[in-house]
């Protein structure tokens, strides 16, 4: 048995049991594999110290199948698969995130689209006060409030536009990403 | 053939495809006939004997068939179980279904079975049955491949798109395979006996279903018509053609290719591939002036040839996968586009995936290497993919050096180590997973591994060092890539010895019994052969399974000085995997330093040269801003609170200008601490961690009674261990022969007010000495082994301009502080007041969500466990709160424990890890309990 493909096939199915972590299993395990052996290595220096002997004297087969070894890979996978998993949830959220706000400004601000980047600078509270019927300021504003509406977080006063529909957004997304399937 | 067994035959199909069975076997034979006569085209020459290599060949065929068929039984079983998600049996009732097909595939490999041992007989009737049964195969795995999607799905619905491709795949498999072992069945026949009158036995056309019939003509490539007319040369070429055109180029260059090549004078060379003959004979197709022209037909909906057999009157063309299928070169390019996400998507969908292409080119690696070993006969029986089959059978028939090949299947996977992720969500999130784990590791290991993955492809990926892969493989890991010779090992052909022996003999047990200590630090270097000794601090004993890597260190561990053991109180049950007891080197030991207890009366454990602030440390004559020393010492907490009290003594000064010198001497006392005896300096958190006075305190004050009734120093005793070392030995000294004798003589002088400024439990150590000198000077008491503090000291610590008020600055205003300090979080506290917002973030007590404990509770689990960790951190380092911090600690857990409880009248249960709501409240009240004791001390 190949010990890297083994590893490799392990974290693969530790992957497939989790939500949606991306289609790319495979490529995703094969580069996670040395990760694997770092946490291995690092965190198990003692059970990988101790098993030496024994596992010398077993075949490659037998050894995945060793009590202390088979815990501390387990252990070793577990811990890399959860670390990629929370950074696939941050990463596909993030970019959902922009998309999502991209999304809606290219119709929301479809007249001048480029006022977007002066737009996000803007203190809610400034945004509230320019918000004059028919104006960009307003359509923002709203769409603030559709924002707040949908995911129930609400901008502080003195928080930019921009950075408070990112961090409504990514919340919600993580919100749901958390929800057990 | 026995009646009995074409009639399970016959019932299996009647079973699988609701249609009406042939009435009766396929191939008729005459009552009264012996079977000889049933195949009386067959004109028989000698008798074949066994040794003959077309018997062999004919034998080595109905080999395959069988296993073919049995294996592929259990393929399309566990494909489906597979789908289905959960192991079945088929049988009974659902046979008319899916069990049946499953069930009654396994059923006809064991019913062929039989025929590769009778067929070793060599007699013609065995070879007639043999042929026959082989026919039959082919024909009922046909319809087979025919019923099998209906009745899957009939059978549950849930039979997913893989189990169904798989099973049809495989089954056509087996149905095409059939065709082509019939095929050379026939012509080892023919070859064998030297007659070219071979046809199929006699069937009777009324009892061939109307769908059999194109069936049994694609599938043997003969007309049912028992004296059908022959064709011309031309005919035969196009019908070659067309039949080419329309379900592939062949695998391999059969008799009846070569035959047709002959006949139109096109000579076959052996690097020929059936695609070029064929591109060949095509050339002189259209030289003879008939014009032929590709016919395109619809693409079937599966790429798998079983809608081919199915319908073979419908005309196809390759698709563009099957192009690309076509178009690869080598095996080794073939199994890399087996990996592609084109291949994996088309095969499989761009869902879950059972078999992954990577897995697949395994498989292929693992037949291939069994086919060459003889233990199987045909690798590429698992491709559900005729046109990839094919493929693969043209590269391994044009292959030289197959073992070779097999090889780098093994190691193709690893060899494309970065070209893999595309997806930029996974690609972003894999960097980052590596990243954040080579940090929090061994640096550079991760690069180390790669590097030895990429030097050591072949054994990394092929596996081919068996038992002793792995563990030199970890032994790799553990030492790192070192090309160094550990000088502490004596002999590096003697470890290997040693290791060869345990493998392999008997005396190994012995041997390794004799020298388990000394075999469990020796590891091999892979790439070298080189052994080494991984050693670890004395320290890793007290945390298994936790300690960074140490390799090529001295052999033998020196002897660790005394060191300090600090008790971990009041650890949460939930952080039992924590070491209960850490230990501690403080840096004042140094086993290499000389100990030196003749120190004179008069000198001062301390050493007179001039001190310097902590930044002198650094950069001796440069300053710094307040803000920038706390960035440069924000990684060494320890260094951080040593540099708070200094800006604090700093402060200080300019309230007491009145009498100055207490504060400048507390300065001064702490600074030269902090350089030459960093162990004394008391904490940042006053009353907390004073080892050295808790010495001081208990054996020379407390124990001899003489300072009790003017000093009270409850408040510097609360640790209960001991420490040694050199410098405390210098202090000693320097108490007994100049403090003591000092603080008699006051005791006798000072004031009742004096008395219980002294007795401020919250002043420092650095502060309580000061006062004693500053008394001292009053009332003409000497003090010897006081160093003068310069000006230039005393410049310094002006010079450090602080630029913000710091909570502490005197005990007359600290309410007022610590009601600034309350309102903000400082860098200690930030992550209480970032839990509580994130727990607001997720929509505590509105949000939809509220039923999903784990998301909700998650902020507050981590404001519980942070808290615990601090303070454990706080105890190895000897840091601790300012009042401030724990007052603003204080509100934020009485908010957390306000939101528990409100947690748990809305409905939702707060819970911390796998505590009960009740536990996990209780964790809370631990905290502030903790708090309160800690605030205790400022009282």
């Amino acid at each position: 048995m190949d010990p890297l493909a083994y590893i490799q096939n392990k974290i693969r199915l530790a992957l497939e049991k989790r939500k949606v972590v991306s289609i790319e299993l495979d490529a995703i395990a094969q580069n996670l594999v040395p990760s694997v052996l770092q946490v291995l290595v690092h965190d198990h220096t003692d059970t990988l110290q101790t098993a030496q002997t024994a596992i010398t004297t077993l075949s490659n087969t037998e050894v995945f199948e060793h009590p202390q070894i088979k815990r501390i890979l387990d252990a070793s996978i577990e811990k890399v698969c959860d670390m990629y998993k929370n950074e696939y949830t941050d990463v596909s959220n993030k970019i959902t995130t922009d998309n999502i706000i991209k999304n809606d400004l290219a119709t929301l601000l479809k007249t001048s689209p480029t006022s977007w980047s002066t737009l996000k600078e803007k203190t809610y509270q400034e945004l509230m006060n320019n918000a004059v019927p028919g104006s960009n300021d307003e359509r923002v504003f709203l769409w603030i409030g559709e924002i707040k509406k949908g995911t129930g977080i609400t901008p502080n006063i003195n928080e930019t536009v921009g950075n408070y529909s990112k961090r409504a957004i990514a919340s919600f997304l993580k919100s749901q990403s958390e929800i057990p399937v | 053939m026995s009646e009995q067994k074409l009639s399970s035959a016959e019932q299996l199909r009647a079973s699988l495809t609701d249609q009406t069975p042939p009435k009766i076997p396929l191939f008729e034979i005459e009552p009264g006939a012996t079977p000889e006569q049933t195949t009386q085209d067959i004109e028989l020459k000698p008798t074949p004997k066994t040794s003959n290599p077309v018997l062999k060949k004919v034998q080595g065929a109905a080999l395959a068939t069988v296993l073919g068929a049995g294996t592929l039984s259990q393929e399309i079983r566990n494909g489906i179980e597979d789908s289905l998600g959960k192991p079945r049996t088929f049988e009974g009732e659902e046979l008319g279904g899916l069990g049946g097909v499953v069930d009654g595939l396994k059923n006809l490999s064991d019913e062929v079975s039989a025929v590769p041992k009778k067929m070793v007989d060599g007699t013609k009737q065995i070879v007639d049955t043999a042929l026959k049964q082989a026919q039959g195969v082919a024909t009922t795995a046909t319809h087979l491949a025919k019923a099998l999607p209906e009745k899957a799905l009939d059978l549950s619905g849930q039979v997913g798109n893989f189990g169904l491709k798989q099973a049809q795949g495989a089954v056509a498999a087996t149905g095409i395979y059939s065709k082509i072992f019939s095929q050379d069945i026939k012509d080892g026949i023919a070859e064998s006996w030297g007659t070219k009158k071979i046809a199929l036995p006699k069937t009777s056309p009324e009892n061939i279903s109307i769908q059999e019939a194109p069936v049994l003509q694609e599938l043997y490539g003969v007309t049912l018509e028992e004296n059908a007319p022959k064709k011309d040369r031309l005919a035969r070429l196009k019908e070659l053609l067309t039949s080419i055109d329309q379900g592939g180029v062949p695998a391999f260059i059969s008799n009846n290719l070569k035959r047709i090549a002959a006949e139109n004078n096109i000579a076959i060379e052996t690097t020929d591939t059936p695609a070029d003959v064929i591109e060949k004979l095509r050339d002189k197709y259209l030289q003879q002036g008939e014009t032929f022209k590709n016919i395109s037909t619809p693409t079937p909906t599966s790429e798998t040839i079983a809608p081919q057999i199915q319908k073979p009157e419908r005309k196809r063309i390759l698709s563009d996968f099957e192009k690309d299928v076509t178009e690869q070169t080598s095996i080794e390019d073939l199994a890399e586009f087996l990996t592609s996400k084109n291949y994996k998507d088309r095969m499989f969908g761009s869902g879950t995936r059972a078999v992954s292409g990577a897995n697949l080119a395994k498989i292929i690696s693992e037949k291939v290497l069994q086919a060459k070993k003889g233990s199987q006969v045909d690798p590429y029986f698992f491709i559900p993919d005729a046109i990839l089959a094919n493929k693969l059978h043209e590269l391994l028939e044009t292959s030289l050096s197959w073992q070779e090949i097999v090889s780098e299947f093994g190691t193709l996977s690893f060899e494309k180590k970065d070209s893999e992720v595309k997806e930029e969500a996974a690609q972003k999130a894999t960097e980052m997973t590596i990243r954040k784990i080579e940090a929090a590791t061994n640096p550079g290991m991760w690069k180390k591994i790669k590097t030895w993955t990429k030097e050591n492809k072949y054994k990394a990926g092929a596996g081919v060092v068996a038992s002793a892969l792995l563990p030199k493989l970890f032994a790799f890991f553990l030492g790192g890539a070192t090309e160094q010779k550990d000088p502490h090992v004596p002999n590096n052909q003697e470890n290997r010895q040693v290791i060869e022996q345990n493998k392999n003999t008997s005396e190994t047990k012995k041997v390794s019994e004799a020298s388990t200590e000394q075999e469990r630090k020796t590891f091999i270097d892979p790439k070298t052969g080189d052994t080494f000794t991984v050693e670890k601090p004395a320290s890793a004993t007290s945390k298994p399974d936790a300690q960074p890597l140490a390799t090529n260190a001295p052999a033998e561990i020196p002897t660790q000085p005394e060191v300090n053991v600090i008790p971990i109180v009041d650890t949460p049950d939930y952080i039992s995997g924590q070491p209960q007891s850490v230990t501690d080197t403080p840096d004042y030991i140094s086993p290499k330093k000389e100990i030196s207890t003749e120190k004179s009366l008069a000198e001062p454990f301390f050493s007179a040269e001039p001190e310097k602030p902590v930044v002198a440390q650094e950069k001796p004559k440069q300053f710094y801003s307040v803000n920038e020393m706390r960035n440069w010492f924000s990684q060494d907490k320890q260094k951080l609170a040593a540099f708070e009290r200094v800006l604090h003594y700093a402060d200080g000064q300019e309230e007491k200008g009145a009498n100055g010198q207490p504060n400048v001497r507390a300065f001064w006392w702490e600074t030269m601490q902090l350089e030459k005896v960093s162990t004394i300096l008391p904490n940042k958190a006053r009353s907390q961690n004073r080892n050295l006075t808790h010495k001081y305190v208990n054996y020379h004050i407390r124990e001899s009674g003489s300072r009790d009734s003017i000093i009270e120093l409850r408040g510097l005793d609360d640790n209960q261990f001991m420490t040694t070392g050199a410098k405390l030995r210098d202090f000693d000294t320097w108490y007994k022969n100049s403090l003591f004798p000092a603080t008699q003589q006051l005791e006798q002088k000072i004031t009742q007010e004096e008395k219980e400024g002294l007795a401020d439990t919250t002043q420092t150590l650095g502060e309580y000495l000061t006062q004693v000198v500053y008394l001292g000077e009053k009332y003409g008491v000497q003090i010897k082994g006081i160093p003068e503090l310069t000006e230039a000291q005393q410049q310094k610590v002006r010079s450090f301009q602080p630029t913000e008020v710091r909570a502490e600055v005197s005990s007359g205003n600290r309410e007022n502080v610590v009601t600034q300090e309350k309102a903000s979080p400082t860098e200690n506290t930030y992550w209480a007041d970032s839990a509580l917002q994130n727990a607001s973030l997720r929509g505590v007590g509105n949000s939809p969500y509220n039923s999903n404990l784990t998301w909700l509770n998650g902020p507050y689990e981590n404001m519980v466990r942070q808290y615990w960790d601090i303070q454990k951190d706080m105890k190895i380092n000897r840091h601790g709160y300012t009042l401030g911090e724990l007052q603003y600690l204080k509100g934020q857990f009485e908010e957390l424990r306000r939101r528990a409880d409100s947690l748990g009248t809305n409905g939702t249960a707060f819970i911390i890890g796998n505590f009960s709501e009740k536990a996990s409240l209780r964790q809370v009240d631990k905290i502030l309990e903790d708090i309160e004791t800690q605030l205790g001390a400022f009282q």
